[in-house]
C-alpha cells in the first residue's frame, strides 16, 4: 500500500491521495446508500494527464479504477465493489471556455452542473439538463449517467447537449471524441459513451451545447383531490400536443414533507399537485397557459395557482428540487426508483405501485417527471431494520418489473450501476446484452474501468450483492 | 435460377430475389444479386449465409446515401434491400412515440403522423426515398436540425441485426431510458457497417399551428455573419438558420444574392412576434415561398455535382468560409449549426474546393465525388474515432462482410 501511495503521490501530489480508512469512508458509496464498499485508495487529480497516469499504474498493478464525480449518483455507479483506485474528479472543476457566439462551453468533467449555467448566464445562455442535484453533481457524472432533470421534457437529456468528450481509456490512452463542431462523420461514439456509466473509460473534459435562456415563463401549480386526476391531466396535456418545459408531479406524502421542511404553502389536504412550466417567447404563452389550465380543470383540478413573479417561481422549483431531501423528515432512509413508462399509462401504474408498497407494508411517496413518464417512487424505510430493507428491495424490484410489463425501462436517468444490474435480464435478451458486452470489449476488454456495473452476469450481482448490503447497515 | 439463388429464395421467397442489379451499383460495380427480406429473421438468415460464404453485403434503404463513403469497392456480392420492410409497427399518438420498420420512407410516415396533427421534424433530401433506417444510419439531417436536433436526438430505440447475423434491440419505447449502453446512438452514422437496422422507435412532435419561411438578402458575407451573430444571441427560436450564396439562392428560385433563411414555427402570435422583432431591429425580412426549402434540400441530388462536400465548421466561421469558397459553385449552409454543403460542377472549381477544405476544415464528409474525384477520402474523422470504430466493427462484424 505504501508503494502505491507513493507512486500515486508522485502523479497528483501527496494531498491528493487518500488511504486513511476514515477518509476512505466518505467514498464507500454514492447517494445509493444501501450498498457500501471501501476503495483501496482515493485519488484527486486535477488534469487529464494525471488521470491517464493513474490508470497506467492501475494497469501495471492489475487494480480496478472507479471514476466518481460528486457522489450524487443514485444507482451505485461509483461503488468500488472490489476495492481499487477510485478517481474522484472533484478537483477537475474548471470551466475552460465559454464560446457564446457558437453556444459551446468546454469544462473539466468535475465541474458542477450549475456552474456551467452560471458561466453561460451573462450571455443569456444556459446548460439545459438540470438534475435535482445540480448544485452538487458534476457534468462528468451527468455524462456517465446520461442525467436528466425536470426540464428535459422539452430540452432533452445530457446526450442531447454534449458534442465532444476527452476521455482516458482503460489502458491509459487519452482520446478526443467529437469537439465543438457538429456531425462526427462516422459512428456516434459520443452518443454511446454518454450513459455508459464510466465503464468505457473516464471522461475528463466535455464540450457542452448551450441553450438560450427562455425569454418568458409561465409556472403553474395545479392542485388535485386525487392522484388519478393529476395523472390523467398529464396524459391529456401530452396528447393535446402541449410540450411544457417541465411537468412534475408531487403526491400528498411529498407535500407533507416539503411543507414541514420549508413551509411554501402547499395544500396539505390535496392528494397531488402538478408543477407545470411553459416557456419560450412571451407571445403565445398566455394562450398555452389557458390550454393547460383548461385540461387540468377538465380533470377536476381544485385550483390552479400561477407564480406571479420570479421569486414565486424560484420557490416552487426549490420545493420540487429539495423534495426528496425533505422526505428525510418522514423516515431515516429512502430509496428512489427510476422506472419509465408510456405516459398514457401513468394512472394505472401509480395505482399498482401503491398496491405493491402497501402489500410490503411500506410507505411510498411519488415525486417525479410526469411529463416524461419517468417515475420516482420513493420507498421510505429504516435502514437499521434488515427485514424492512429486504422488503424495500423486493418492492422496488416489483415496481420496476411493473414498468417493464408496461413496455417501459428500468431507469430514466439514474442508471443501472450495481443497484439494478440484476434486473437487466428482465429488460434485455441475452443477445441484447451480448451486443452491449461487445461494445464494452472494444473499449474496456479487461474490465479495468468501473467493473461489476450494468451487466447482470457480473460476479457481483450473484455473489456479493447481499453480502455487501449487510455491513452497510452496521455502519 | 442457379442453386445459389435458390438458396436465397428459400430465405426471402422468389419475390425477394432481385436479379436486375444495375440500379444497385456502387462505384459503378453492380452486386451479384439483390435480396429484399421481409423480416428480421430473414435478415439474420441472410447474414449468416453471407458470413458462411464471406459474401460482402451492402444494405440499401432508399439508395440516397448508399454511395457515400464507398468510393471504391473491390468486391460486392449482395445488396440487401429494405424496401419490403416498410410498415408502422406501433404508433401511440397520445404518447408521441412511433415504431416503424426501417425501410419505411419518411414521406409515408409523415403522412400518417399528420392525420394526428403530429410530425417528425426532420427534413433530409428526398423524403419520398429516404428511409428511416437510412436517415439514422447516415445521420442525415436538413435545415431543421438547428431547432430540432439531428436524427439521434429523436431515436429512442432500435432493433438491428449485427454483421454476424445476431438480432438485438437497444433502448426502450419510452421517451427516456438509461438502461445499458445506447447502441442505437452508436449506429447513427454507422452507414450499415456494424449491422442492419430493422426497426426504429422515434419521438415525434406536435404539428405547429403555424410554420413560415422568412428570408433576407445581404451584400457581403461579413454582414451575414453580423446578422447571424446577433440573431443567435436574441430571444428568437427559429427551426432553421440557413445561409445561401448567390448561386444557391438562384437555384432555389430566389434572386441571386447572399440570402439568410429562417423558419419560425409555433403559435401564430409567437411566429408573428419573432418576425416583427427582427424587422423592428432593422432586418429587411420577407416571407419566402415554401417550396424554396424543398428545392434547396434536393438540389445536390437533382444537380448531380462533380464534388459535394459537407463541412463541419464553427457556426461563426461559416460565412467567412463561404466568402473564401465563393465562385466554386453552390454553397448552402445550415449556418446556425455550422454545416456547409459545398457543391462544384467544374473540375477547376472542385479542385479549389477540395484543396481548401481538406487543408482547413475541422471535419468533412464527401457526399458525392465523380471522376476524377472518385478516389478522394470519404471523410475526415479524428484518428481516435477511427481506431475505436474499427475495434467495435471487429466485434459486431468479425468477418467484415458489411461494406
Amino acid at each position: 500500500m505504501q508503494s502505491l501511495q507513493k507512486e500515486l503521490s508522485v502523479i497528483v501530489g501527496a494531498d491528493a491521495v487518500l488511504t486513511d480508512p476514515i477518509q476512505l469512508r466518505a467514498y464507500d458509496c454514492d447517494a445509493y446508500t444501501i450498498e457500501k464498499s471501501l476503495p483501496t485508495v482515493v485519488t484527486l487529480p486535477q488534469e487529464t494527464a494525471q488521470v491517464a497516469e493513474i490508470v497506467k499504474v492501475a494497469n501495471r498493478l492489475d487494480l480496478p479504477v472507479i471514476p466518481r464525480g460528486a457522489g450524487t449518483g443514485l444507482s451505485g455507479g461509483s461503488l468500488a465493489v472490489n476495492g481499487g483506485i477510485l478517481i474522484a474528479t472533484t478537483r477537475m472543476n474548471r470551466i475552460l471556455s465559454v464560446d457564446a457566439r457558437n453556444r459551446r462551453l468546454r469544462a473539466q468533467s468535475g465541474a458542477v452542473n450549475i456552474h456551467l449555467s452560471k458561466a453561460a448566464k451573462p450571455f443569456n445562455l444556459h446548460y439545459a439538463p438540470d438534475p435535482s442535484s445540480q448544485g452538487a453533481c458534476t457534468v462528468g457524472g451527468n455524462v456517465a449517467e446520461n442525467a436528466g432533470g425536470p426540464h428535459t421534457l422539452k430540452y432533452g437529456v445530457t446526450v442531447n447537449h454534449i458534442t465532444g468528450l476527452t476521455m482516458v481509456l482503460p489502458d491509459g490512452e487519452i482520446v478526443e471524441l467529437g469537439d465543438e463542431v457538429e456531425d462526427p462523420g462516422g459512428c456516434d461514439l459520443v452518443g454511446v459513451v454518454v450513459g455508459s456509466e464510466g465503464t468505457l473509460g473516464i471522461v475528463t473534459e466535455v464540450v457542452a451545447r448551450l441553450t438560450p435562456l427562455p425569454a418568458a415563463y409561465r409556472t403553474l401549480l395545479a392542485i388535485f383531490e386525487t392522484l388519478d386526476d393529476a395523472t390523467r391531466s398529464v396524459s391529456q396535456l401530452i396528447a393535446a400536443g402541449i410540450v411544457p418545459a417541465a411537468l412534475e408531479l408531487m403526491d400528498k406524502l411529498v407535500l407533507e414533507a416539503v411543507e414541514a421542511a420549508f413551509g411554501y404553502g402547499f395544500p396539505l389536504d390535496a392528494e397531488a399537485v402538478l408543477l407545470i412550466e411553459l416557456d419560450g417567447v412571451e407571445a403565445g404563452l398566455d394562450r398555452l397557459q389557458a390550454q393547460a389550465i383548461e385540461i387540468c380543470h377538465s380533470n377536476h383540478a381544485r385550483e390552479t395557482r400561477i407564480a406571479r413573479d420570479p421569486l414565486e417561481r424560484a420557490k416552487l422549483w426549490a420545493a420540487r428540487k429539495k423534495a426528496i431531501g425533505a422526505l428525510g423528515r418522514l423516515a431515516p432512509s429512502c430509496v428512489t426508483q427510476d422506472g419509465v413508462i408510456p405516459r398514457a399509462r401513468l394512472s394505472h401504474v401509480l395505482r399498482e405501485a401503491g398496491e405493491i408498497a402497501h402489500n410490503y407494508g411500506l410507505r411510498l411517496a411519488n415525486v417525479f417527471h410526469a411529463g416524461d413518464g419517468n417515475l420516482h417512487p420513493v420507498l421510505l424505510f429504516d435502514d437499521s431494520n434488515p427485514d424492512e430493507v429486504e422488503r424495500v428491495a423486493k418492492a422496488g424490484d416489483e415496481i420496476l418489473a411493473l414498468c417493464l410489463r408496461e413496455g417501459g425501462s428500468l431507469s430514466g436517468e439514474h442508471g443501472i450501476g450495481t443497484e439494478k444490474c440484476g434486473l437487466m435480464n428482465a429488460m434485455f435478451s441475452s443477445a441484447d446484452l451480448e451486443t452491449m458486452r461487445m461494445l464494452k470489449n472494444a473499449f474496456n476488454p479487461d474490465d479495468r474501468c468501473n467493473p461489476e456495473k450494468i451487466f447482470p452476469d457480473t460476479r457481483y450481482c450473484y455473489e456479493t450483492k447481499y453480502a455487501l448490503r449487510k455491513p452497510a447497515f452496521g455502519l | 435460377m442457379d442453386s445459389f439463388c435458390q438458396g436465397l429464395s428459400a430465405i426471402v421467397g422468389s419475390e425477394g430475389v432481385i436479379s436486375q442489379t444495375e440500379p444497385l451499383a456502387i462505384a459503378e460495380r453492380s452486386p451479384k444479386i439483390g435480396v429484399a427480406p421481409q423480416s428480421e429473421e430473414e435478415i439474420s438468415a441472410l447474414l449468416e449465409q453471407a458470413n458462411g460464404c464471406k459474401a460482402p453485403v451492402v444494405v440499401w434503404g432508399g439508395g440516397t446515401e448508399a454511395q457515400v463513403g464507398r468510393s471504391a469497392v473491390d468486391r460486392y456480392d449482395w445488396a440487401l434491400c429494405m424496401n419490403r420492410m416498410d410498415a408502422i409497427l406501433d404508433y401511440q399518438p397520445a404518447d408521441l412515440v412511433v415504431t416503424a420498420q426501417a425501410g419505411m420512407n419518411l414521406q409515408t410516415l409523415q403522412a400518417v403522423l399528420s392525420e394526428y396533427q403530429q410530425t417528425l421534424p426532420w427534413n433530409p433530401p428526398q423524403p419520398e426515398r429516404s428511409t428511416l433506417g437510412g436517415i439514422i444510419a447516415s445521420a442525415r439531417s436538413g435545415s431543421w436540425r438547428f431547432g430540432h436536433g439531428v436524427p439521434r436526438d429523436r431515436l429512442l430505440a432500435m432493433r438491428a441485426v449485427r454483421g454476424d447475423g445476431t438480432a438485438f434491440k437497444s433502448g426502450a419505447k419510452v421517451v427516456k431510458s438509461v438502461a445499458g449502453f445506447d447502441i442505437h446512438r452508436l449506429f447513427c452514422g454507422s452507414r450499415g457497417t456494424l449491422g442492419i437496422i430493422t426497426e426504429v422507435t422515434l419521438k415525434v412532435a406536435p404539428l405547429p399551428e403555424r410554420s413560415e419561411l422568412w428570408g433576407m438578402t445581404v451584400d457581403h458575407y461579413d454582414l451575414a455573419e453580423a446578422a447571424l451573430s446577433e440573431w443567435m444571441a436574441m430571444a428568437i427560436l427559429p427551426d432553421s438558420l440557413d445561409l445561401l450564396n448567390p448561386d444557391c439562392a438562384a437555384r432555389g428560385g430566389l434572386p441571386a444574392k447572399i440570402t439568410i433563411l429562417a423558419r419560425f414555427s409555433g403559435f401564430e402570435e409567437a411566429v408573428r412576434w419573432q418576425t416583427n422583432h427582427l424587422k423592428e431591429r432593422g432586418y429587411a425580412l420577407q416571407p419566402m415561398p415554401e417550396e424554396v426549402e424543398m428545392l434547396l434540400q434536393d438540389m445536390p441530388v437533382l444537380g448531380d455535382p462533380l464534388l459535394h462536400l459537407r463541412l463541419s465548421l464553427k457556426s461563426s466561421d461559416t460565412a467567412a468560409w463561404m466568402d473564401t469558397l465563393e465562385g466554386t459553385g453552390i454553397l448552402y449552409a445550415h449556418a446556425g449549426s455550422g454545416i456547409l454543403h459545398a457543391m462544384a460542377w467544374e473540375e477547376a472549381h472542385a479542385h479549389r474546393l477540395a484543396d481548401y477544405a481538406f487543408a482547413h476544415a475541422p471535419r468533412w464528409l464527401t457526399l458525392r465525388a465523380r471522376e476524377p474525384f472518385h478516389h478522394i477520402a470519404p471523410w475526415k474523422p479524428d484518428a481516435h474515432s477511427r481506431a475505436l470504430t474499427q475495434r467495435i466493427k471487429s466485434q459486431f462484424d468479425p468477418q467484415s462482410i458489411l461494406l
